[in-house]
């Protein structure tokens, strides 16, 4: 399958601590995206140093990556709403192309 | 006010300004089931210096003891000059030239320096009013209505509407509110994020001080913006922009514009002689505070491992590791050959209970956890008939509460049902005063007197596997892979109080606020499971056949420990109970005893009974709780076998030679010592800023719902500890100390978790907690901070054994 048969939009990762995730969420949904995936207790290195996932009697201090796909002219109003949350938190953005086979899935 | 409808960005900017303002306290987690909680975990990352400095501040709190408590300390002698002077020299350095001063004169130096620096303190407390008043009012008349609709003089369409749409609804046709003003409410944004932005646009405040101006403004009512941001995260049915929404659309619509940045010229932090500002001389009188407790109570844990019991013990019990433990710990030990051990008071069962009869569920374990399944209570076989009467019992008592209470919600009908039913209450509230807890058994609405045999369905909740992964966590984590004695008892904890609005608050947290011995049953259940024990058999845990694992409960106002599910003992074996029940007894009675010396009204007798004042509805101290923690301990029982740590200790057994990869530690480090530290920190703000942070006294609150309380009929939900948590007439009896963390492990296994687990670098390195181990030789401690580990000597004032008295901290009576 070709990309061309496929349609473009933009994919939007966010990698905060679990318990600012909730505000990424509201954010994603207030931007009307149709939906998100999280992915708790996300593991990894990188400004902060090594993270851990999930402790195992605490889901609460762990990072939680959440992804969402809008098209793309939904997505720099939620980029710049994403940002201004995370000003003042930590917590990383990643933002990039994507290809769907499913548009209407996500507008 | 614009009628524009804002775009999309401004709404997203809106929001995040809202999420940031916010940002700045922490979930409340209201009353039905009480959690302690530091109030500003938001800027745990940020350190406790910079919590004082900003955090506390923009809920218009004091962060940390004031001046004259530090003087008075001094004065009375609860502070030695020398302490003082130690914590002077500690936050200076070597380098400051004051340091080699001897310390009469830097103290003197220190002490004139405060009294200078109150001089000229700037004013604070007095600004003019300008109107907020009325927003506060009206929003928190909102908010008591809309939070806890069933406690609502009349329906409210909050589910329908949402917070806001209800609001804007009901406010458009208030005729307390002027004309205009209500043509101006029905002209907002329908939604509660496009009448945020709009209120924010229309404002004029520049878009980089927004957040600052929505901060002041949640900072009016800290109470319910905690609130519902605990709503936010578990129900999802309001969140703060509904908040700021109303209070915005409120002042455009009453002509009361957001007031511009009262401390946008910020001033340079005022310094003493010394070079130290406010917040660094807190954090002087915080050092010189912790110096003598924390230095007791390590001077009595064990440098080296004392010698093992000679014979086997005739049974081992484990507690929570909550600081009431400590004291029935220390008096069963000393009944009897009994061992005890500490771990999280839920057992490691993360459960969703489903009790008999109930109307709900609960999530029975810490708040930090998830819960992984749902645990129902059944009947025990044979028993249907019983469990079927105890239902309709409950059912009707149910019924019966709901009936009486059905007037309440008529206008003008209290007042007659007062009239018609005065003459049945009248002596009924007369003979509850009289006798004053002297008779009767002391239960909650739901617990019924007497209840059929039950179980908990754990094999359809859990699969054996999953039984079996529990059953280790367990074992390894509290050091119990061999276990010693042919009787284990997990004893789960619960308070016993009636009329008490903050009875969850005495409960087990590590339980989610509710009593413990669920999860003891459950965790016995499976420790005693044949396919469980085959299983860890082949994980290397080798349980005698002969070992049985039995739940009880241990209650905190009256320190009797109840056993639960005594059949899981064959008959022949009951008469091991029957010893230990006697023991327990004479444990109660001891520690009682001991108890009734701290608290108001009670006399230490021979037989004290303080279990009568937990019946008493009018006895706001039924207990002491939590009061007084100080420390957790995170080592093996030997550490502190035959020490009296005052019940001020959390205990978590801990043998670091079973655990060479450190991963029950790291267990430990990332979940019980952070449970401890919200502990710690709600008792730490509640006592020295018991009006902000603290929820005043019990003998004027007004119940919201299961929200929380007011103090009178109206105004801002109350956070944090009743003063009667936290006080007395004569003063704190809680001294507001941070909690020592002592752990008995390897210096570089503890670095490791620091590196690796950001909430426990956040604890240690933001000084919210002062972490040490044994030190390199023996009989010596070395202290974590940032910078490593430096040596942490018990001075001869600190290690004394003298008790600590504050000058709030008296006898109670």
């Amino acid at each position: 399958m070709s990309r061309d048969s496929l349609t473009r939009m933009t994919k939007i990762e966010v990698v905060a601590r679990t318990a600012d995730s909730d505000a990424v969420r509201r954010q994603i949904v207030a931007s009307g995206a149709t939906g998100y995936t999280s992915l708790p207790a996300v593991t990894g290195l990188g400004h902060h140093g090594a993270h851990e996932g999930r402790a195992l009697f605490n889901d609460r201090d762990a990072l939680t990556l959440t992804i969402t796909v809008v098209p793309d002219d939904r997505a720099d109003d939620l980029i710049e709403g994403l940002r201004s949350l995370l000003e003042r938190s930590t917590g990383v953005m990643f933002v990039s192309d994507t290809y769907v086979s499913r548009p209407h899935y996500f507008s | 006010m614009t009628t524009l409808l804002p775009t999309t960005a401004r709404i997203l900017r809106a929001r995040a300004d809202a999420e940031v303002a916010a940002s700045v306290i922490a979930p409340f987690y209201g009353l039905d089931a009480a959690i302690a909680v530091n109030p500003v975990l938001p800027a745990l990352r940020q350190g406790m210096p910079a919590a004082l400095r900003d955090a506390a501040p923009a809920l218009g709190a004091r962060g940390s003891v004031s001046e004259a408590y530090g003087r008075a300390c001094v004065e009375s002698g609860r502070i030695a000059r020398a302490e003082l002077a130690a914590a002077l020299r500690e936050r200076l350095g070597s380098e400051h030239p004051a340091a080699a001063e001897p310390d009469a004169t830097l103290v003197a130096r220190f002490l004139a320096g405060g009294e200078s620096m109150e001089k000229h303190a700037p004013a604070t407390g007095g600004a003019e009013p300008d109107g907020s008043e009325r927003i506060d009012e009206l929003l928190t008349a909102w908010c008591r209505a809309a939070l806890a609709p069933e406690a609502a003089a009349w329906p409210v369409p909050v589910a329908e509407l949402g917070f806001y749409g209800a609001w804007r609804a009901l406010a458009a046709v208030d005729p307390t509110l002027p004309r205009e003003a209500r043509r101006l409410i029905e002209e907002a944004p329908a939604t509660a994020e496009a009448a945020l932005a709009a209120a924010l646009e229309a404002s004029g405040i520049p878009q980089a001080e927004r957040a600052e101006a929505l901060r002041r403004e949640l900072a009016r009512t800290p109470g319910f913006t905690a609130h519902v941001r605990w709503r936010a995260e578990t129900r999802g049915d309001v969140e703060v922009v509904d908040l700021l929404a109303v209070r915005l659309t409120l002042r455009a619509a009453l002509g009361l514009p957001l007031p511009a940045d009262g401390s946008a010229a910020t001033t340079r932090p005022r310094r003493d002689p010394l070079g130290l500002d406010d917040v660094e001389r807190a954090l002087v009188w915080q050092v010189a505070l912790e110096a003598r407790v924390h230095g007791r109570l390590l001077s009595r844990v064990h440098t080296a491992a004392t010698a093992a019991a000679a014979a086997p013990p005739r049974a081992h019990l484990v507690f929570c590791i909550d600081v009431r433990s400590e004291g029935i710990r220390r008096h069963l030990e000393a009944q009897g050959p009994y061992a005890t051990s500490g771990f999280a008071g839920f057992f490691g069962i993360a459960a969703e209970i489903e009790p008999l009869a109930a109307s709900g569920v609960s999530a029975a374990c810490p708040v930090l956890l998830a819960p992984r399944y749902r645990v129902s209570e059944r009947p025990a076989p044979g028993e249907w008939r019983g469990a079927r009467t105890l239902v309709d019992r409950l059912a009707g008592g149910r019924a019966w509460r709901s009936a009486l209470k059905a007037p309440d919600s008529v206008a003008g009908a209290p007042l007659g049902w007062a009239e018609m039913t005065g003459w049945l209450w009248g002596p009924v509230a007369a003979t509850r005063s009289i006798l004053a807890g002297a008779a009767g058994r002391g239960r909650r609405p739901d617990e019924p007197a007497s209840a059929p045999s039950t179980l908990f369905d754990v094999d359809s909740a859990m699969t054996v596997e999953d039984q079996l992964d529990a059953a280790e966590v367990i074992l390894r984590t509290m050091g119990m892979t061999a276990p010693d004695a042919p009787l284990v008892v997990l004893v789960g904890h619960g308070s016993t109080t009636t009329n008490n609005a903050y009875r969850t608050a005495l409960d087990c947290g590590a339980c989610g606020g509710h009593r413990g011995a669920p999860n003891a049953r459950i965790a016995a259940a499976i420790l005693n499971a044949v396919a469980v024990r085959v299983g860890l058999a082949a994980r290397g845990i080798e349980i005698p056949a002969e070992t049985v694992f039995v739940a009880a409960e241990h209650d905190t106002v009256s320190d009797a420990i109840r056993i639960v599910d005594a059949s899981a003992l064959p008959a022949e074996r009951r008469g091991e109970l029957d010893a230990l029940r006697a023991d327990a007894a004479r444990a109660a009675v001891a520690l009682q005893r001991e108890r009734a010396a701290e608290l108001p009204g009670a006399r230490a007798r021979r037989r004290t009974r303080l279990e009568r004042r937990g019946r008493d509805w009018a006895q706001v101290y039924p207990e002491w709780g939590l009061a007084g923690n100080a420390a957790i301990i995170i080592a093996p029982r030997s550490r502190t076998a035959g020490a009296d740590l005052e019940r001020r200790a959390f205990l978590h057994s801990y043998d670091p030679v079973a655990d060479a990869d450190g991963s029950a530690l790291e267990t430990i480090l990332t979940a019980p010592l952070v449970v401890a530290h919200w502990i710690n920190a709600q008792y730490y703000f509640s006592a020295v800023d018991p009006d902000v942070l603290g929820a005043g006294s019990k003998t004027v609150h007004n119940l919201v719902g299961g929200a929380g309380v007011l103090t009178g009929p109206g105004g801002d939900l109350r956070i944090g500890l009743p003063w009667q948590s936290i006080g007395t007439r004569a003063g704190l009896h809680h001294e507001p100390l941070r909690l020592l963390a002592v752990v008995d492990a390897p210096l570089e296994r503890i670095d490791g978790i620091i590196a690796r687990a950001d909430v426990v670098a956040d604890l240690v390195f933001g000084a919210w907690v002062v972490l040490v181990a044994p030190g390199a030789e023996p009989g010596t401690w070395a202290r974590r901070t940032r910078d490593g580990w430096a040596p942490y000597p018990l001075t001869p004032l600190t290690a004394a054994a003298e008790p600590a008295v504050s000058p709030d901290r008296k006898e109670a009576a």
